[in-house]
């Protein structure tokens, strides 16, 4: 399996919190593969991000890593120094965050905040650093190149913040770019415009990405595989198409039911009941028993194993299990 | 637009509002004209800086119109003084977008669904109790969350706060402001079944203002789409999402992301960003994105044409 | 991935739906805990703010019923037992008859507790040896200064040894160059301080608050001309307040008093109105806005309950720099007049000794030192509890 570029395994990350520990990421495990665009797919709370800081070592206080490993081209991140992971970070993989507005250093020129990566890990002159700063704006398509280095960063929109950022990111040639949320802060017509530059940067490169968002429209578009999160856990992964169209996880069809489907915006929406989970105790069993439509006593019980559904798909449901007699969800939907 | 003036709940003529800075005249809101039936809903759509939000805003009167009517139920608003104004305020309700800050933190619920009903009633404390109460069932939550804080309610259940308040008053007509933009997407679907619900109930008539395109799609039988404060292309919703005419909404169209990987849709590519409100480009403010851009378009501002369906845009004349 | 759990291990009813859950009216709701509780579960988690409510609490009962515990006022004078240090060395002379020897060459006859009874007559004076001889009860002594350190000996030159280190009795802190009480006097000088951070906080509520909420709420014009009168009062220093109106009137105090109600409340007029500025594009005061809600009703149930922890900061955080105000004034001789004690003019008049008596100077300026620390600390705690996003 050397198309494995970054394999989680059972990982866990905790938050301790006066009122206990909040287990914000529980026995997570999937493999991000060399040049595929992964979609990360979640709402607020599911563990989405803190995986990725967790993967990164970016956790904050009181955050830990409470078990399990994470291997980035074959090596374990979670045993290296921090001066090895800096050498890592930025250079082996690099990360774009939400805000473009409050990721870029107010008071430093562009110009220093791109050449900055590029003297750090590729150790480049002065003025080598600055001739690639210049190529690398004018990938992400920044008009003026030349002159936008010595720009400030509140003299650019957020559209064309965020493409210095993913200039950032690309600078290093990275293996790996996790971008969180990279286009909820921007508007639509932006977005598409960011989406089709990263997929295009995607192609170019080779480079793995990984898309972490809530927005169904934006994984539909990018990605060609998808992870499911919920209540901190891993529901479901599969191509993007199967996600779409032969969901395996009760949790994927209500995601896809909430939102209007295409030609049919007119129909009501069956919306999932409930509130998210709060992780401070959960209960035994499935996170997602409490609000799913098809919940047996087995799943409040004891949390359900992955059943294997297709080439490279998996689901985390009792429905699927072999014990479990013959019910609507399988019939409809695999 | 021709409808019978019977059932049209609000109709905005003329609306302006400008706000002067420091480097100029923002013209926030620039010559909107729209009407509303009741009963119904109409979608304003746009991207950040459109206008869409002090478009509501001055409909609501949190800003004092700089010209144009706003006619409610057949009563003028726009001129009106504050205190003239409070009879009508019950009449229109408005539901925020982030329900962390539409909520005051200090006050309980049965306090923040008890404002409305003071100011515009005289229940006595009996009747308002019940009154807190019904309102909290219609909304999915129950009486025993009316002497718990804000901050113990989860996004969903805050929103539903948020527009057991809106519904207090009894109003006519409520301003949805980005009310599900905020909210998870499982939780967006509750929020829009209720609130069409609610008008199914209750008879009321929206103004609501999304950037989800498909959202507003779905829950608006009218859509406007507003750029750099004017509206540039109205009529029924769903014929605009099936043959967008001005090339703005079909990029706003085409650049919202389906939820189905074998939809290809074919995008126009618009270039650039949205120009600053400072500085409006002459003619038709979308020229300097728009891929059509012919040499009228410099120098004639485009105005609303057609009947039912109005498209501002050279192409369409 | 392949299931091998045992069919054995499922129980019979695992595959049957179990009861629908009732969404939102059966939701638990975490313990209902107000925004106040919150506040206090954090703020008792802060110890220096702990002890220093705890310190600024005693301080206020000591203030409040200190004095009358003590035999002595204020003002009571006994020039005879003037400068008394609170640490006193006793001789025996006789069993039952013991000394004090005065640092200004006097001997003072004491108690065997330490209680001052009385200066002892003086038998005759060798201005040349420097001696000074005594007969008590028949035992002669003589304080010798004709070297430093001035000792007691007995006729034959042996200096007498120490029988007991001890407090002057009911004088706890000693005496001042008067002979009062500097105990007394110190907590008369913590009421002082403390009068002027009950009017500071007053002041700050009553003006400050009200003046900033409504410049902030107003907005425009009205904001504009309120914030420059601010601006012009805070640029005239609080010593020529105090100054000019001690031309009106007499007392120091009462125009330190004045000086402080009617200027001191800018710093939190500007506050508030910064905090108002921001509330008020807050969604929920919109909200208030389009219900309709009197503007004053906005002002009072929205946005001063939800600046309230900025208030409250800000106010304990000005208590010390008024206190200070006050005993700098005092210090350099515009504040409280004689016989009234605050910390500044015990401050001051011990000055004239200092090298002698440092002790004088040592209570007052321990005790503005920890009254100051202890209401910084407290603000600093109160911060954190209120908001928690501000800590750094």
């Amino acid at each position: 399996m050397d198309n494995t570029l970054l394999s989680i395994r059972n990982l866990h990350t905790s938050f301790f919190t006066h009122v206990g520990e909040v287990k914000a990421v529980q026995n997570v495990s999937y493999d991000v593969r060399r040049g595929e665009i992964l979609g990360v797919v979640g709402e607020s709370g599911s563990g989405k991000s803190v995986s990725y800081m967790s993967c990164m070592r970016l956790l904050q206080e009181p955050g830990r890593i409470m078990g399990g490993d994470v291997q980035f081209k074959g090596e374990s991140l979670l045993s290296k120094t921090n001066r090895q992971m800096r050498n890592i970070r930025g250079n082996r993989m690099s990360m774009i965050f939400q805000n473009p507005m409050t990721s870029l250093n107010a008071v430093l020129k562009i110009g220093d905040q791109i050449t900055e990566p590029l003297r750090e890990h590729k150790n480049m002159s002065r003025a080598e650093a600055k001739r690639e700063a210049i190529s690398l704006l004018e990938r992400v398509q920044i008009p003026d190149a030349e002159k936008r280095l010595s720009a400030y960063p509140h003299e650019f929109s957020g559209g064309m913040r965020q493409r210095v950022l993913i200039a950032m990111a690309i600078a290093c040639r990275p293996d790996l770019i996790i971008a969180d949320e990279p286009t909820t802060a921007l508007d639509v017509t932006i977005q598409s415009q960011i989406l089709e530059l990263m997929k295009d940067l995607q192609q170019d490169l080779g480079t793995s990405i990984v898309f972490i968002t809530h927005d169904l429209g934006v994984i539909a578009e990018t990605c060609s595989r998808v992870v499911v999160m919920y209540g901190s856990m891993v529901m479901e992964e599969a191509p993007v198409d199967d996600i779409f169209h032969r969901p395996a996880h009760p949790y994927t069809e209500g995601l896809l039911r909430s939102i209007p489907k295409p030609g049919m915006e007119d129909k009501r929406l069956s919306p999932i009941p409930g509130s998210p989970p709060v992780q401070l105790s959960p209960p035994p069993g499935c996170p997602f028993a409490p609000r799913c439509n098809y919940a047996m006593n087995i799943c409040r019980r004891r949390l359900p194993e992955f059943t294997k559904i297709g080439e490279n798909h998996r689901s985390a449901c009792w429905l699927l299990s072999g014990h479990a007699p013959s019910n609507n969800f399988r019939r409809e939907n695999i | 637009m021709s409808k019978n003036n019977k059932d049209c709940l609000l109709k905005v003529d003329g609306l302006k509002k400008y706000f002067p800075m420091n480097k100029g005249l923002v013209k926030a809101v620039d010559d909107v004209s729209f009407s509303i039936n009741r009963g119904e809903t109409l979608g304003l759509v746009g991207e950040s800086g459109c206008g869409k939000s002090t478009t509501a805003r001055t409909i609501i009167r949190l800003y004092n119109p700089d010209s144009g009517s706003i006619e409610l139920d057949g009563f003028e608003l726009a001129s009106l003084s504050q205190k003239r104004l409070m009879p009508h305020r019950k009449k229109m309700q408005m539901i925020f977008q982030d329900p962390y800050s539409s909520l005051n933190g200090r006050m309980t619920v049965r306090d923040i669904i008890n404002e409305p009903i003071s100011v515009h009633t005289k229940l006595n404390k009996n009747d308002t109790k019940n009154k807190i109460n019904d309102l909290l069932e219609r909304v999915g939550l129950n009486a025993g969350h009316a002497n718990r804080y804000p901050h113990e309610f989860s996004g969903g259940q805050r929103q539903r706060i948020g527009i057991a308040r809106a519904l207090a008053a009894n109003p006519d007509f409520i301003i949805c402001d980005e009310p599900i933009s905020a909210l998870d997407v499982s939780i967006q679907a509750q929020v829009v079944n209720m609130l069409e619900e609610l008008q199914e109930e209750f008879g009321l008539t929206y103004l609501f203002i999304a950037h989800d395109l498909s959202m507003v799609r779905h829950i608006s039988n009218q859509m406007g789409v507003m750029y750099l404060g004017r509206i540039v292309e109205i009529g029924e919703s769903s014929e605009i999402y099936r043959e967008p005419k001005h090339p703005y909404t079909q990029a706003l169209l085409g650049a919202n992301p389906v939820p189905d990987p074998r939809i290809v849709r074919q995008k126009l590519k618009i270039i650039g960003d949205i120009p600053s409100p400072l500085n409006i480009p002459s003619g038709c403010r979308f020229r300097t994105r728009c891929p059509h851009a012919m040499d009228i378009c410099s120098k004639e501002e485009p105005q609303l044409t057609g009947s039912g369906r109005q498209v501002a845009c050279h192409l369409h004349t | 991935m392949t299931d091998t759990i045992n069919n054995n291990t499922f129980s019979s009813d695992d595959w049957d739906n179990g009861p629908k859950e009732e969404f939102l009216k059966s939701e638990n709701l975490a313990p209902s805990m107000t925004y106040w509780q919150d506040v206090g579960r954090r703020l008792r988690g802060n110890i220096p703010a702990m002890v220093s409510a705890a310190v600024i609490i005693l301080l206020i009962l000591a203030a409040v019923l200190g004095p009358s515990f003590s035999s002595h006022s204020y003002e009571d004078q006994e020039l005879s037992f003037a400068n008394i240090p609170p640490i006193i060395n006793l001789y025996q002379i006789t069993p039952g008859r013991y000394v004090y020897m005065h640092r200004n060459l006097r001997l003072i006859e004491t108690t065997s507790g330490g209680d001052l009874i009385e200066t002892v007559g003086m038998e005759k004076e060798d201005l040349f040896k420097k001696k000074m001889f005594y007969d008590i009860d028949g035992t002669r002594i003589i304080l010798d200064y004709s070297q430093r350190p001035f000792k007691l000996t007995d006729v034959d030159g042996k200096p007498l040894e120490t029988w007991k280190k001890t407090g002057p009795g009911g004088y706890l802190l000693g005496t001042d160059a008067l002979g009062r009480d500097l105990f007394v006097r110190t907590l008369y000088g913590a009421r002082i301080s403390l009068l002027v951070a009950l009017i500071a906080t007053l002041a700050n509520f009553l003006i400050g608050v009200i003046y900033g909420g409504i410049a902030g709420l107003a907005g425009g014009r009205t904001d504009n001309i309120m914030m420059r009168i601010v601006d012009i009062i805070s640029t005239i220093p609080l010593t020529l307040y105090v100054i000019l109106i001690m031309v009106v009137l007499d007392s120091g105090f009462l125009s330190i008093i004045i000086a402080l109600g009617s200027v001191y409340w800018v710093n939190m007029a500007r506050i508030v109105r910064g905090q108002i500025l921001a509330l008020k594009e807050q969604e929920f005061v919109l909200a208030a806005r389009t219900i309709g809600t009197s503007t004053m009703r906005v002002l009072f149930q929205h946005l001063l309950p939800n600046s309230m922890g900025v208030i409250i900061v800000t106010a304990t955080m000005l208590i010390p720099s008024a206190i200070f105000i006050e005993s700098f004034l005092s210090f350099i001789g515009l504040g409280v007049s004689a016989p009234m004690a605050s910390w500044g003019t015990l401050c001051s008049e011990s000055l004239d000794s200092i090298r002698t008596f440092p002790y004088q100077l040592f209570t007052p300026a321990l005790a503005i030192c920890i009254t100051m620390f202890a209401f910084n600390f407290l603000g600093d705690g109160l911060r954190d509890a209120l908001d928690p996003k501000l800590r750094k």
